[in-house]
């Protein structure tokens, strides 16, 4: 029980860290951390980092409002974090500097994903029009990865281990 | 793995990495047209068989890009997102996604390959607006 308490405690936290780290960054276009966030409580914490994708994107909803955007988001996100759930034991922070990069260059064609059905034009269109954009998430979540993940990693290691020691 | 042929895989990943931006910047590039400054004149066309609709005007303008002067001529009625306009409605005829209709832009009478924040105004063209139903 207090397991499952502190394990639903932690998903909601995570979610909130997430919606916090996007709000405070939202003044950069496509500068953010919630890839690199993701990827440390996914690995640290398994299924509950992606669990809290879902919270995180709940969050956005009640900011941003509804729209095709968001159902996007509920896939991309999780989806995101399930890939690195897979990978979850690489140790080496180039290694998921570059994996972050190539999921910042991938995110507006993963939104022009939807707009096929609307229109294979507006899609490419979009995904053109979009790939600055997606260029300065490739570098930002690149350069994030490799200067925050590793002194991250270990703080969220040690502060995973108190919660063991606590069970 | 030997630690050789993992240094050799990451080397790859950058290298493949920095391809990949490049050829999206590349991308990028060829399909931007460049701004022109001064007077061009041009024609809009507006196109709805739902509504009955086949409109031709000409307009003198100083804008260097379409989104800005649909939006200026208060033809438009759009969606803003990070990647600029999406045209939701032409002179009050709204798309429908109901009905699966949305407003192509078509420049010189082919297909606009980018949006229409990134379509730049160029003298003597003509830029048709025109429902399409079905996707």
């Amino acid at each position: 029980m207090v397991v499952k308490v502190q394990s639903v405690t932690r998903i909601a936290l995570f979610g909130a860290l997430l919606y916090a780290s996007q709000l405070a960054l939202s003044f950069l276009p496509n500068i953010e951390i919630v890839t690199l966030l993701i990827v440390l409580f996914t690995k640290h914490f398994g299924k509950e980092g992606t669990f809290s994708c879902f919270v995180y994107v709940l969050l956005t909803a009640f900011t941003w409002g509804f729209g095709l955007w968001w159902i996007t988001y509920l896939v991309v996100w999780p989806l995101f974090s399930l890939v690195v759930y897979k990978l979850r034991n690489i140790d080496n922070w180039l290694v998921w500097a570059i994996i972050n990069a190539v999921f910042g260059l991938s995110f507006g064609a993963l939104f022009a994903v939807p707009y096929i059905i609307v229109s294979p034009a507006y899609a490419l269109s979009y995904w053109i029009s979009g790939i600055p954009f997606d260029i300065s998430h490739c570098l930002g979540n690149f350069i994030s990865a490799l200067v925050l993940g590793k002194p991250l990693d270990l703080a969220l290691g040690k502060i995973k281990q108190i919660f063991e020691r606590k069970k | 793995m030997t630690k050789t042929k993992k240094t050799a895989l990451i080397i790859a990943g950058i290298v493949l990495l920095i391809a990949a931006v490049t050829g999206m910047w590349l991308v990028y590039q060829s399909n931007i047209t460049p701004a022109a400054a001064g007077t061009k004149t041009i024609t809009v066309k507006v196109i709805s068989d739902r509504d009955g609709v086949n409109t031709e005007n000409q307009y003198t303008t100083d804008e260097e890009y379409l989104g800005s002067f649909l939006e200026h001529q208060g033809l438009i009625e759009f969606d803003t997102s990070t990647y600029g306009r999406f045209i939701t409605g032409v002179m009050g005829y709204k798309a429908n996604t109901e009905e699966q209709s949305w407003w192509n832009i078509l420049v010189d009478g082919a297909s606009a390959t980018t949006g229409v924040d990134e379509i730049a105004v160029s003298d003597g063209s003509v830029y048709t607006l025109q429902l399409v139903i079905g996707w």
